[in-house]
């Protein structure tokens, strides 16, 4: 099978977390960040965001059709080198499994 | 099974040091909606008329809407009301960030705050929990410090945090409150509410989730809405340049407040306009969550007096109010005073508007330098500018009097010095000259919390506005051009209801700056989120309803329709620049053709019985009648 890795442009990605918010919906039903296969992890004062993946994610395209700056992508393997020399970067990935909220709504 | 909606808020009593959680009421989630609906709902209901604003009875209500923390565009906003001490009025602010979103996934709709801690407390907010947490630690910390001590004490880096300054710790009316550092609401001194009830901040912390009741349609509805914004002329605009570069569009129409509104174009704006500040200061883009157009920014200063400031969320008010508005063209000094108003907690509107009023005093001597310690006041220094602000914050000095908004200095220093002013209701207006923009200027007059731009945020004056949306609003096609006056009381107030729904489901003014901010585009996402079957009609509703709740608070705490005016500045002197040279504000003839679609009295400003009943709101009715 073709592997298609997601890739996320520094400076674009805005931290909005719109992305996080199409996956929970798309595979959960619910909007919730822990509930998220994306994860935007961003400094806390500086907002400045690294886009991760889990394990889990299905490569939907859910997150890519949200963003409004085209910041994320998925790409298949011959188009990586020219996606890095643009200055995009693979998303790391997160050995983890989105944990459901127990909490949130009463 | 609440969708979209946590369910569920909180009353914390300060005094007693009590938390007590009730479930939300699905008939106040109909009537109202969220946000400013629920806020304004609640302060109707708590606040006995009269009670001054900062007794420890009085409440403070933080509100999200249904659409916080969700897929809907613009998702991470909420609102904070009171009644406010520098108006005795009321006022909601609507603030971004991450603070929102954070507080629906920690399980809340809203937060009644009431009481006075005996020491300084913070709230801990988190998954289902309220904590209250002794911080005379945190007294006289600065915003950003807040957040900081809070995130290492709580060993969380991903909590959120609304605080006040120093100048709230000081009961400065001036003040708001601000969240994630720099997103700041409640004009009209909410800061000072909280300041009064010893509560320095209210943190929060979310992990939970919001149940969808039709993803699909959602997922659907959120994608069309953000295509369609796509299209909007102003997204590529705020998207490049966030709101800094309105400037051209205030010179050329000679309605940019100069020199405390004595002149309408600042000689030197090209020095200080939003292209100086990209091209020298801006660092990268900042968003609130969720939003699919990120205005924000952050920026260092890097040569000059105060070397290496670093701030974020620069807007059109950083220029305008700490440029223009003091005389000010030095950039690196609008924007040192940029970040010491946030980290005071000062209002970025009233404090410079204030100074700038003492500056035209000073220069027309009606105070001297007894009044100022012997510090010269002239426009133009932003060392005075921003020794002034401090001095506010502080209270000292003549900072006792600017704590208080120009009209109370006016009242203290006399001498005509109520010429100079600039507010409605006790509230300054942003620096947007109302002679140049004729429903900005009854916007102004007739906001809910004195003069707010973003009450009723009339882009309609700008042009754009087409033929069926015209006829959505009962008026004229002639609404586009700026200077005309015809059709733009009935415009001002449908504005002001569109915007008192979006400030509940909570929409961003910026996102539902134009087509977006019509019911129409909004109920199909509200109702995929919420499944409450919501129809336009009675979102029309809600938004009128909202807006005639606020005002029969306002009646109620003593104000009257002949408070829905102007300084005679405004009314009386020309501008004598720019595209709108000679042009006074047609107040009148608008206000008449305001109070006849309102449905409100002329002469009593109360709304008809008529209307009252449309919006199911007879039983607030203030009049014996009503009680009856």
């Amino acid at each position: 099978m073709e592997e298609r890795i997601l890739f996320f442009l520094p400076g674009q990605c805005s931290g909005c977390g719109i992305c996080e918010m199409a996956c929970s919906l798309r595979n959960f039903g619910r909007c919730s960040l822990e509930e998220s296969h994306i994860q935007v992890l961003r400094h806390p004062r500086l907002g400045t965001a690294v886009v991760a993946v889990d394990t889990g994610c299905e490569k939907c395209q859910q997150c890519v059709k949200a963003c409004t700056l085209e910041a994320i992508r998925f790409a298949a393997e011959p188009e990586w080198g020219t996606l890095l020399k643009e200055g995009w970067m693979a998303s790391p990935v997160l050995a983890r499994e989105p944990q459901q909220a127990e909490t949130g709504a009463a | 099974m609440w969708y979209g909606y946590a369910g569920r808020y909180a009353v914390v009593d300060l005094t007693k040091g009590e938390v007590s959680k009730f479930p939300l009421d699905e008939d106040i989630a109909r009537k109202f909606v969220g946000g400013r609906g629920f806020i304004v709902n609640w302060l109707y209901e708590w606040v006995k008329p009269g009670t001054d604003a900062l007794a420890p009875e009085m409440p403070i209500v933080f509100a999200v809407g249904p659409l916080t923390g969700t897929i809907a565009p613009s998702s991470g906003r909420w609102t904070v009301g009171c009644k406010s001490p520098q108006t005795g009025i009321i006022t909601v602010g609507i603030g971004g960030g991450q603070f929102g979103a954070h507080l629906k996934w920690a399980g809340f709709d809203a937060i009644i705050i009431t009481g006075r801690a005996q020491q300084p407390v913070y709230l801990m907010i988190e998954d289902g929990n309220i904590e209250i947490v002794s911080a005379p630690h945190l007294w006289g910390k600065d915003t950003t410090e807040v957040e900081a001590a809070i995130r290492a004490e709580q060993e969380n880096w991903d909590v959120h945090v609304a605080t006040i300054g120093v100048a709230g710790e000081n009961l400065v009316p001036t003040t708001t409150i601000l969240a994630d550092r720099a997103r700041s609401a409640g004009r009209g001194g909410a800061g000072a509410v909280m300041g009064s009830k010893n509560l320095k901040a209210v943190a929060v912390y979310g992990t939970g989730s919001v149940p969808i009741y039709d993803a699909a349609s959602a997922m659907e509805e959120a994608l069309r809405m953000t295509r369609q914004l796509m299209t909007e002329k102003h997204f590529s605009t705020y998207l490049e340049w966030g709101t800094t570069y309105f400037l051209d569009r205030y010179t050329k129409a000679g309605g940019l407040m100069t020199f405390n509104a004595q002149k309408g174009i600042f000689p030197d704006w090209r020095e200080m306009d939003g292209r100086v500040y990209k091209d020298r200061h801006w660092l990268g883009r900042l968003a609130c969550f969720g939003c699919p157009l990120p205005c924000s920014s952050y920026f260092q200063v890097e040569k000059g007096p105060r070397n290496g400031t670093f701030g974020e969320a620069t807007s059109a008010s950083t220029l305008k109010e700490l440029g223009a508005r003091v005389g000010v063209k030095d950039l690196r000094y609008i924007l040192d005073c940029h970040v010491e108003v946030d980290r005071l907690g000062l209002d970025l509107i009233s404090a410079p508007a204030t100074v700038a009023f003492a500056v035209e005093a000073f220069e027309k001597g009606i105070i001297g330098k007894t009044a100022t310690d012997g510090l010269p006041l002239e426009f133009g220094r932003g060392d005075v500018v921003l020794e002034l602000l401090r001095r506010t914050a502080h209270r000292e000095g003549i900072g006792e009097d600017l704590a208080h908004g120009s009209r109370a200095c006016a009242e203290r220093w006399g001498k005509g010095s109520h010429r100079l002013r600039s507010d409605s209701k006790g509230l300054e207006p942003p620096a947007t000259d109302p002679r140049a923009y004729p429903a900005w200027a009854l916007g102004y007059a007739t906001s809910s919390r004195g003069a707010c731009h973003m009450r009723a945020y009339s882009v309609f004056e700008f042009g754009g506005v087409a033929e069926d949306q015209a006829e959505r609003m009962q008026v004229p096609m002639s609404v586009n051009q700026r200077l005309e006056w015809r059709g733009k009381g009935r415009g001002v107030a449908f504005f002001e209801d569109l915007r008192s729904l979006g400030d509940s489901l909570i929409a961003c003014r910026f996102v539902a700056r134009n087509s977006l901010a019509f019911p129409e585009e909004q109920v199909g996402i509200l109702n995929a989120v919420t499944g409450l079957g919501f129809t336009v009609r009675e979102l029309d509703l809600v938004g009128e309803r909202i807006t005639n709740l606020e005002r029969l608070f306002n009646l109620r705490e003593g104000m009257g329709p002949e408070d829905d005016t102007l300084p005679e500045r405004y009314l009386k002197e020309p501008l004598t620049e720019g595209d709108s040279a000679g042009r006074v504000v047609p107040l009148e003839p608008m206000l008449e053709e305001y109070y006849a679609a309102r449905d409100w009295d002329r002469g009593t400003g109360e709304p008809s019985e008529g209307k009252l009943r449309e919006l199911n709101l007879i039983s607030h009715d203030n009049t014996e009648e009503g009680d009856a």
